[in-house]
């Protein structure tokens, strides 16, 4: 199968999956995450629908703290939906996303990691925004180039609709976010073959309704609360397999296979690095490997 | 190791304050990381030791064995059983890592066991436990105890006070310590000297005696001669007694209080009670030192208040009895089930659990994933709280609604019935001919239910008829409860088994017939006679059944919300309102996200039943998308033609066919509706709520507006007025009240109303229908009465009544649909006011407070409140005076031509 090339940056890559498979976008402004937002909002206004044949209801709210809350509550009642922010807009998102994680709701939210401010504002990249949600719950997916945004994108939604825990995706702001490349772009049917009718049903099913009404976001006292914590744990401890059958399941469809720790290098590598994201690092990896052979040759 | 500097975490130190000699290290943490690979402090020790010993710089010989864990999560009890536990299981070969402790995880195996026997408490410290109610002052004594035991002897003492979060009838139990050795046990008393049961119906409902040591002193208020006592215990607690040769003393605590002249007063005599058989301090000391925190506590009250539980405390001794125990258990009864086998099975295997104070035992698989609750579990918790319920008086009563209307528990109802199905009524079941015109020959009933009241006395104080010949009897009146429970539980049941009359011949503006619909919010913990739940339950009798709450955290989402029980229940069809807590501050945008989600699954059923009408058959697929739905009978005739697609669904496997079925019930009309307080409207949520009615979607904003932080005590809002004493405004506030229905209306395009039950209820009733039929955003600011106010919430209606008639509060509708007809959209439903503000401020304690502390700044605060009132008026007035004329036609403006270089242009921007 053949799939168009587009040259387009992280953000237009994250914002074309999330745009595609969602139904809700609740949206504020922060760099480097903004345009994401913006891009949900031009497709809907010119009435781009997603892989459903809908199009999808942007709303842009009146703090980052707000957008959390009107995704919770979207979340709630049923609806796919998604976010798009960095920085002290994530830190705002911070207690809806407890409860988000907590009520074990499907959702990717994208994440154009930024600087979080201390002796001054930076609107550059790094991950101290993604590292202060470490405590939430929601499970964390980086992606390290355009292509990865747009792959982990879908990959995320795939995951999150069968495994319950929502899915901070994160990429670094700027580097990524606003990097242009050409990308293989995702068909809606990878899509679909990603995203089965029946997982999406029994979202629905799980949503809150008058029709077999339920009550949540109950007051716990010491007697239960502690038990009731526990009760999500085989969510997180089955999370990895269900992560790595949908990047097996993705690979079968696009031929790019992603793992949950990708090595990258000698099999004998005596010396290892560890770290979020690899570009360049996997430059100089290559390089040094092949300066290694020359010299053992 | 006690951690005291966690940041900056120093691995040097950290490494130097170990023993040498460590070869395991177990670290627990307070706290849950889903998804970390350990909770923090785990991975700090981790990183510290494996740092030290690669660097070499480790000063154990070897890198010890660590593992973590987890413990007192929302102040789940940690106790030295469990700190044995934890010890034990590094002894095992295969010692569990990231495990608990203090539950049982039946699902992750996750958990220690413990045994909850085991105990390293010091025996010379002697330990006492009282069980008591909120409201009957067991903690205050108590609290008074402990600081005579700290102060007047050479004693250690401590005190730990647990409450449950009911607001109404909450038990509480008191944990006191003392002895001669410092006390380091913090952590709730199981193996208690001494048990006090402040309360005799406790003992059917409370395994008290499970907690008392063998040979330990049980002290029982029992409202009964002494000789009757030991028959009225049940088996259990005979047993239990007789099994731990405790030595049980009695007394009749309510009588003595009684006798003092001290009314239901009963702390000050079990006080004593505790000091004369604990023997803590010799008694005379005892005395002396409870009569001089009673000169402290009451002093204010004046003399007469003081002498009078002086005199309690002399004559307590006298009436207090050692029980002599037979050697067998003899009695003919069992403790109370706490839920009839009539619940279903969750309520039985868990809430039951939970009412019984035996949560802890709970194992995780008891509980849901991910937080979701069935509704309707409230009605199955009979709590008995009060001692007294209104009574019917058939013969005159007017039928008019009003007593079921401001009921704030949903005990009282009116109910339409056909003669024919009174055959098997039970005798005392009572009936009147239906005093409606166009159903003279139904029969009409009002019924309560018995063990469901709390005696708040609305109902009575409303209700309008007065007997011609009896003084003072009215067509309710408060009676006894305990010789009519028996009885009125069979007509209550026997009430809920006659059918529900058809909404669609009933009339929803009016209050009368407001009365015979469904309440889908029933028996709250509410505080007795609460101001706010009257609304939430005339929200549900009208919508409930299409409703979706989203709730700020406050009062109303603990008596909506709090466990055990759940006061949203579901009507015979299982509808209901769904309800949902996210946070205090994010209400308004969660209430929109859940109108986006139904707006957006809506449209979708739209589309599919578009793309589907080969399928579905034309006229069907018009007939649902055209259909009107701002009635009773439009919606159930929009439920009937779903029911149809259904029907012509079934065996249809289409992916759209099946898409369709998953949203289908969008089809029909829902309803959001956005609750909280004050402090949530005003303060903490208002940016969020500005933008949300700015928005334009249709979602019903209801503010309860008890003007201050109600479920936190009592604080300060914007909404508290001028003048008002309230916590953190201990001065009065200086500041008048904020307009918050003036800012609202100032969009021109949100529906608001300002409404007080107790002063107009068909207001009350035409403001929510009216805001419900305004396909934009409604606000509805709701004045409700509340403890924090200060006076006998059986006056609450009255002060309604006199908060609208000065002109505190003026009530209005403004309403955007009369401004397209030309007509000013402002309504003033009050009249001009002319009674003077004092008389609404003189009765309530949050006013008169200041004007005894400070008379000077009370009587400033008061001029100015009154100038606000006319001030505000005046600006009304002339609001709702205002002409409209109906807008000329005019075309749109033409929407500004996006230009893609500019578009493009800015998603490089960087702001
Ligand atoms: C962010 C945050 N701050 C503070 C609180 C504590 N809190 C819970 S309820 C409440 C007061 C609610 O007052 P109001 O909105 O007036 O409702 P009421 O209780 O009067 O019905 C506060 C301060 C909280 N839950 N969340
Ligand atoms: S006394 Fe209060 S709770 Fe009882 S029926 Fe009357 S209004 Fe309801
Ligand atoms: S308020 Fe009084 S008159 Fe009216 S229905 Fe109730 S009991 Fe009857
Ligand atoms: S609003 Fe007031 S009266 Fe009602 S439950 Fe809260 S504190 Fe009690």
């Amino acid at each position: 199968m053949t799939r168009p090339k587009v040259t387009i940056d992280g953000n237009e890559a994250a914002a074309y999956v999330a745009h595609r498979t969602n139904e809700v976008i609740a949206i504020y402004p922060i760099t480097p995450s903004s345009n994401m937002g913006e891009w949900a909002d031009e497709w809907s206004a010119k009435g781009i629908p997603n892989i459903w044949g809908s199009v999808p209801d942007v709303i842009e709210m009146q703090s980052e703290g707000g957008a959390a809350g009107a995704l919770h509550g979207a979340l709630q009642a049923g609806a796919l939906g998604t976010t798009f922010t960095a920085s002290q807009g994530l830190l705002l998102m911070i207690p809806n996303m407890f409860k988000i994680a907590g009520e074990l709701t499907s959702t990717v939210m994208h994440v154009s990691a930024r600087t979080v401010a201390a002796h001054a504002l930076s609107i550059f990249g790094d991950h101290s925004d993604v590292m202060a949600c470490r405590s939430t719950g929601w499970a964390m997916l980086c992606s390290s180039s355009v292509q990865g945004v747009m792959d982990l994108a879908l990959i995320s939604q795939a995951t999150t609709i069968e495994a319950r825990v929502p899915i901070l995706h994160f990429f670094d702001g700027f580097r990524t976010s606003h990097e242009v490349a050409k990308v293989e772009q995702l068909t809606v049917d990878d899509m679909r073959a990603m995203l089965p009718e029946e997982s999406i049903h029994q979202l629905r099913r799980r949503a809150m309704t008058p029709d077999k009404p339920i009550l949540r976001g109950t007051a716990q006292n010491p007697d239960v609360f502690f038990q009731s914590r526990e009760r999500v744990n085989p969510f997180y401890s089955n999370f990895p397999a269900i992560l790595q059958a949908q990047m097996d399941k993705f690979a079968a469809l696009t031929g790019r296979q992603y793992h949950l720790f990708d090595y990258h290098g000698a099999p004998d590598a005596e010396r290892a690095l560890v770290m979020m994201n690899r570009y360049f690092a996997e430059e100089y990896v290559d390089y040094a490997t092949a300066r290694a052979r020359k010299l053992a040759s | 190791m006690k951690i005291r500097l966690f940041r900056p975490w120093s691995v040097e130190h950290f490494l130097a304050a170990l023993p040498v000699s460590v070869k395991q290290i177990v670290v627990l943490d307070r706290t849950k990381e889903p998804g970390a690979a350990g909770e923090p402090l785990y991975a700090d020790v981790l990183t510290a030791l494996t740092e030290g010993y690669l660097a070499g710089k480790s000063p154990l010989p070897a890198l010890p064995m660590v593992t973590g864990g987890r413990y007192g999560l929302s102040s789940k009890e940690f106790t030295p059983a469990m700190v044995k536990a934890v010890f034990d299981e590094l002894a095992k070969p295969n010692a569990k890592n990231s495990f608990t402790v203090g539950i049982q995880d039946d699902v992750t195996f996750t958990s220690l066991d413990y045994d909850p026997k085991f105990s390293t408490e010091d025996d010379h410290t002697h330990r006492a436990l009282f069980f008591g109610l909120g409201a009957d002052g067991t903690v205050g004594a108590n609290k008074n105890s402990i600081k005579i035991i700290g102060e007047d002897t050479d004693f250690y003492a401590q005190g730990y006070f647990v409450y449950d979060s009911k607001k109404s009838g909450a038990m509480t139990t008191s944990h006191l310590r003392f002895g001669p050795k410092p006390i380091r046990s913090s952590y709730l008393i199981s193996d208690a000297h001494f048990v006090a049961c402040h309360q005799f119906p406790f003992v059917e409902k409370i395994d008290m005696i499970s907690s008392l040591r063998q040979g330990g002193t049980f002290l029982l208020n029992a409202p009964m001669p002494k000789e009757q006592v030991w028959d009225n215990l049940p088996i259990e607690v005979q047993r239990q007694l007789i099994e731990k040769q405790a030595k049980v003393y009695v007394i009749d605590a309510y009588g003595v209080a009684r006798e003092a002249g001290m009314g239901v007063r009963i702390n000050t005599i079990m006080q004593t009670c505790f000091f004369a058989i604990s023997g803590v301090l010799p008694k005379d000391e005892a005395i002396a030192a409870i009569k001089k925190a009673i000169e402290k506590t009451y002093g204010k009250r004046g003399r007469i208040v003081v002498e009078k539980n002086f005199e309690a405390v002399d004559t307590a001794l006298a009436h207090l009895n050692l029980l002599e125990l037979p050697a067998e258990a003899t009695s003919t009864f069992s403790m109370r089930r706490s839920v009839p086998l009539a619940a279903p099975d969750f309520v039985q295997d868990v809430t039951a659990r939970m009412i019984e104070g035996k949560g802890d035992l709970l194992p995780v698989s008891a509980f849901p994933d991910d937080g979701s609750y069935p509704t309707g579990t409230a009605q199955w918790e009979k709590r008995n709280i009060s001692l007294e319920i209104p009574v019917w008086d058939e013969s005159i009563c007017i039928q008019c609604g009003k007593c079921v209307l401001v009921c704030p528990h949903a005990v009282i109802r009116g109910k339409l019935i056909h003669p024919s199905l009174l055959e098997n009524a039970p005798p005392a079941f009572k009936t009147a001919d239906a005093k409606w015109k166009d159903y003279k020959d139904l029969k009409y009933s009002l019924q309560v239910a018995p063990e469901d009241c709390t005696g708040c006395t609305l109902c009575v104080e409303v209700c309008p008829v007065k007997s011609k010949t009896e003084v003072k009897h009215k067509a309710l009146n408060m009676a006894p409860q305990p010789p009519i429970r028996e009885q009125e539980n069979r007509n209550w049941d026997y009430f809920l088994s006659l059918p529900e009359f058809d909404r669609n011949k009933l009339n929803p503006k009016l209050v009368k017939d407001i009365q015979i619909l469904q309440p889908l919010f029933e028996f709250s913990g509410a505080c007795t006679g609460c101001g706010e739940t009257p609304y939430v339950k005339l929200l549900t009798q009208l919508f409930g059944d299409r409703a979706l709450i989203a709730n700020a955290t406050g009062c109303s989402s603990i008596y909506g919300g709090n466990l055990p029980t759940t006061p949203y229940t579901t009507n015979a069809a299982g509808r209901g309102p769904t309800w949902s807590n996210s946070l205090f501050e994010d209400n308004a945008e969660f209430g929109l996200g859940m109108r986006l989600a139904i707006d957006k699954q809506h449209q979708y059923a739209k589309e599919l039943l578009e793309r589907l009408k080969d399928l579905i058959g034309e006229e069907l697929v018009a007939d649902t998308l055209a259909a009107p739905q701002s009635t009773e009978a439009e919606i159930q005739a929009q439920r009937v033609r779903v029911e149809q697609i259904r029907e012509r669904l079934t065996g249809a496997n289409s992916p759209l066919a099946r898409d369709l079925k998953a949203v289908i019930e969008h089809l029909v009309k829902k309803s959001v509706w956005i609750l909280g307080g004050d402090g949530w409207a005003y303060d903490i949520g208002y940016g969020g709520l500005d933008h949300v009615i700015a928005s334009g979607r249709n979602v019903n904003i209801l503010v309860m507006d008890t003007e201050v932080y109600s479920n936190t005590g009592g604080q300060c809002s914007k909404a508290t007025p001028r003048g008002a004493v309230a916590k953190f405004a201990a001065g009065g506030k200086p500041t008048g009240k904020k307009d918050l229905g003036l800012m609202a209306m100032d969009y021109g395009t949100v529906y608001v109303a300002q409404i007080a039950m107790g002063a107009n209820d068909s207001q009350t009733v035409k403001a929510f229908l009216e805001a419900e039929a305004y396909d934009g955003p409604s606000v509805i600011i709701a004045y409700s009465h509340c403890i924090a106010h200060g006076y006998d919430m059986s006056h609450g209606l009255d002060q309604q009544k006199l908060a609208v008639e000065t002109g505190y509060w003026p009530m209005y509708r403004y309403n955007p649909m009369l401004a397209e007809d030309g007509k000013n959209p402002l309504q003033l439903d009050s009249r001009d006011p002319k009674t003077p503000l004092r008389q609404f401020t003189q009765n309530e304690t949050r006013f008169t407070m200041l004007m005894r502390s400070n008379p000077e700044a009370a009587e400033a605060f008061l001029k100015g409140a009154q100038k606000d009132i006319e001030d505000r008026w005046k600006l009304y007035k002339h609001l709702a005076s205002m002409e409209y004329g109906v807008p000329a036609e005019e075309p749109p403006p033409e929407p500004t031509p996006s230009n893609p270089a500019e578009v493009a242009a800015r998603k490089n921007e960087v702001q």
